[in-house]
């Protein structure tokens, strides 16, 4: 009977620990507080404006999330209020329509609407892109970086940065 | 009856020595097995190692042992038994990232919250059925583990004893021929320490709303002259810094960053120091001044080529090093490793005719730190919106800077510490340009007042110090706005 207990606790600890290995990555991606990861469809991404841009290359920051850290500015001429603007970057796997989503809101970038406020419709400063995000989700393979800039519901743009980067193991490295 | 007594009580007595030494002897195995890594560690590298650099290390690996047998001991009261279990617990545990390294190189997608639990589990199960060989053996595998483990550090140490020996020498030469060399250049040291985007007390009293004195106070307790009123002509970083190199206005924001680089290449601050016989050095982010950093150079001593100190070799393999390792971004591990280098009074010659740039891109965006120097979300690397942010960066800096000053101060008293920004947070949308440009500027002259620094600009307060230091009569230039 008491035998019978023990190996009824252990069958159910043994289950548990399986349904945490399975969503293991999950649970400890709750507890990160940077940039959430999600993954979609590139075609679900429509474009009407032009997207004017400047990213950098990227950081590899590592560490147990497998860190990425990259800044830069982006946006679509518009006339209309942009409070809610999102710069969002698209990882397309090379091989499929499936894209990973790191989504952010604007940060200011006074220095590029300084720039830029004779020569083109850029509403305000919210330009900026700052974000990390943890890479562990992504599957080994190569992608490609794409820009999605959401000013509003008017004004918004898909645009290739035209950079290949590959993860493997737990680099994620910007490779062309 | 009182026979029967006094035996049971001297079986009693006996039982309870044979335990404890028992008890005693695993602890020494447990103990030797946690030490040998770092021993070995050490005696591969004496020479460039002192004992001070793995004595904590050793004390952590110690204290974790006795805590692992404490528990196993607790959980199967047999004591050679717990004291093996205990023992390759602890191999594991001080080489996991071996084991790890090789599933994820049969399984790469495999993560270090997957392989370490389930190590554990696993090993969990391997105790359970080692539970079924007959204690007894498991005193004799206790004692073979001893011995080979303490023949093992012996060993080791052996032939490290006679280098340890020419170790003591050679410290004592080097101290000497280091004397030697100290008095060729016995000038005082000058830092001159540049804090990008900086508000003075007063633009953050003002418009941050941060009226707290401490710092204020501590540096002009540490005999600091402070100047509230100082500006610099623009908040364009590149041109006013090229300014100060070259103690005039030659520059100014209009200009490109070649003519601006061409303008910095031999200037007029640096051949000062350099006619007068010091040597410049730059310490954090001074490659773009044209200055080499000389605490982002790995190699030096007591440092592997690629910067790692002993006791990240001896961490390396073990199950805390995932945990350990830094996962900043490069700007951020810049800023920590120049912040350490300064308060380590290791670093610090005092009276060495040394003429340091200390340049730090902070409080200046992104904002990677809040006021106890843990990590931002990088949502909010750019936020002027919230002033917290910048606020918080700013108050960590600040707490940084008062630790490096103190500790030069303290451990170079005669050297003169010149603490600036090159302008004030920009991005405010309420401040005034005026305010935008009055920058911190907090001066320590070998412990005397120097009352003629205030209310001078970066340029103005380095010329009044060339003419203090070296007999020059700079006049003070006029301070154009807005170039």
């Amino acid at each position: 009977m008491v035998n019978k207990k023990r190996t009824c606790i252990y069958i159910a600890m043994m289950m548990v620990f399986i349904v945490y290995l399975i969503f293991a990555n999950q649970i400890v991606l709750c507890f990160d507080k940077d940039t959430t990861v999600k993954k979609a469809k590139m075609s679900d991404f429509k474009s009407n404006s032009e997207v004017i841009f400047s990213i950098s290359v990227g950081e590899n920051v590592g560490g147990m999330l497998e860190k990425c850290y990259m800044n830069g500015w982006a946006f679509c001429e518009t006339e209309q209020d942009n409070t809610n603007k999102e710069i969002n970057l698209l990882f397309k796997d090379k091989l499929s329509d499936v894209c990973y989503v790191v989504e952010n809101g604007a940060q200011m970038r006074p220095d590029v609407y300084g720039v830029f406020r004779n020569e083109k419709k850029i509403y305000n400063g919210l330009n900026g892109l700052e974000c990390q995000f943890s890479t562990i989700s992504f599957k080994e393979g190569e992608y490609e970086l794409f820009l999605y800039v959401k000013e509003n519901e008017s004004n918004y743009g898909v645009v290739t940065t035209g950079r290949i980067y590959k993860k493997t193991g737990d680099e994620f490295v910007y490779v062309n | 009856m009182t026979g029967n007594k006094d035996k049971s009580a001297s079986n009693n007595r006996k039982q309870i020595k044979s335990t404890a030494k028992r008890i005693f002897m695993d602890c020494l195995l447990v103990i030797s097995m946690a030490v040998y890594p770092v021993l070995f560690m050490y005696f591969q590298n004496i020479e460039e190692v002192n004992f001070s650099e793995v004595s904590n290390i050793l004390i952590l690996f110690i204290l974790v042992a006795l805590v692992i047998y404490g528990v196993t001991f607790l959980v199967f009261r047999k004591c050679g038994f717990s004291a093996v279990i205990a023992s390759i617990f602890i191999v594991l545990l001080l080489n996991y990232m071996i084991v790890q390294k090789g599933v994820q190189f049969i399984f790469p997608s495999l993560k270090y919250w997957h392989i370490f639990p389930t190590t554990i589990v696993l090993f969990a199960h391997i105790v359970y059925f080692l539970r079924k060989i007959p204690e007894e053996h498991y005193d004799n595998i206790a004692l073979i583990l001893q011995i080979t483990i303490l023949a093992l550090i012996l060993i080791n140490a052996i032939p490290a004893a006679p280098r340890m020996i020419s170790k003591v020498k050679i410290s004592s030469e080097q101290m000497q021929e280091k004397k030697q060399s100290v008095e060729r250049g016995t000038q005082s040291n000058f830092y001159w320490f540049i804090f990008d985007e900086c508000a003075s007390f007063t633009t953050m009293d003002k418009y941050y709303d941060y009226g707290d004195k401490t710092v204020y106070n501590k540096l002009q307790n540490l005999k600091f002259t402070i100047s509230d009123e100082s500006r610099n002509e623009s908040g364009n970083t590149v041109s006013v810094l090229t300014n100060c190199l070259n103690l005039e206005y030659v520059a100014n924001s209009s200009m490109d960053a070649i003519q601006l680089s061409e303008l910095r290449e031999d200037n007029k601050l640096t051949n000062i120091f350099i006619e007068n016989g010091y040597e410049i050095r730059g310490i954090g982010g001074t490659e773009w001044l044209g200055i080499q950093s000389i605490n982002q150079t790995a190699g030096t001593t007591g440092k592997t080529i690629e910067g790692k100190q002993i006791s990240d070799l001896i961490m390396q393999n073990t199950v805390l090093a995932p945990l350990l390792q830094f996962d900043g971004t490069a700007a951020a591990k810049v800023i920590i490793e120049t912040f350490e280098y300064l308060q380590d009074e290791d670093n610090i010659e005092a009276d060495s005719s040394q003429f340091n740039v200390i340049y730090l891109c902070t409080p200046h965006q992104p904002f990677l730190f809040d006021k106890d120097g843990g990590a931002v979300s990088a949502a909010n690397y750019a936020n002027w919106n919230d002033e917290r942010y910048y606020l918080e960066q700013y108050i960590f800096v600040m707490n940084q800077m008062l630790k490096s000053v103190s500790n030069i101060v303290e451990n170079d008293p005669n050297a003169i510490i010149v603490v600036q920004s090159d302008h004030g947070p920009r991005f405010n949308d309420e401040m005034p340009f005026e305010d935008k440009i009055n920058i911190l500027n907090a001066v320590y002259f070998r412990g005397e007042e120097i009352p003629e620094i205030v209310g001078k600009s970066g340029v103005n307060t380095l010329r009044t110090l060339c003419n203090k230091l070296f007999g020059y009569e700079f006049e003070d230039l006029e301070v154009k706005d807005g170039e």
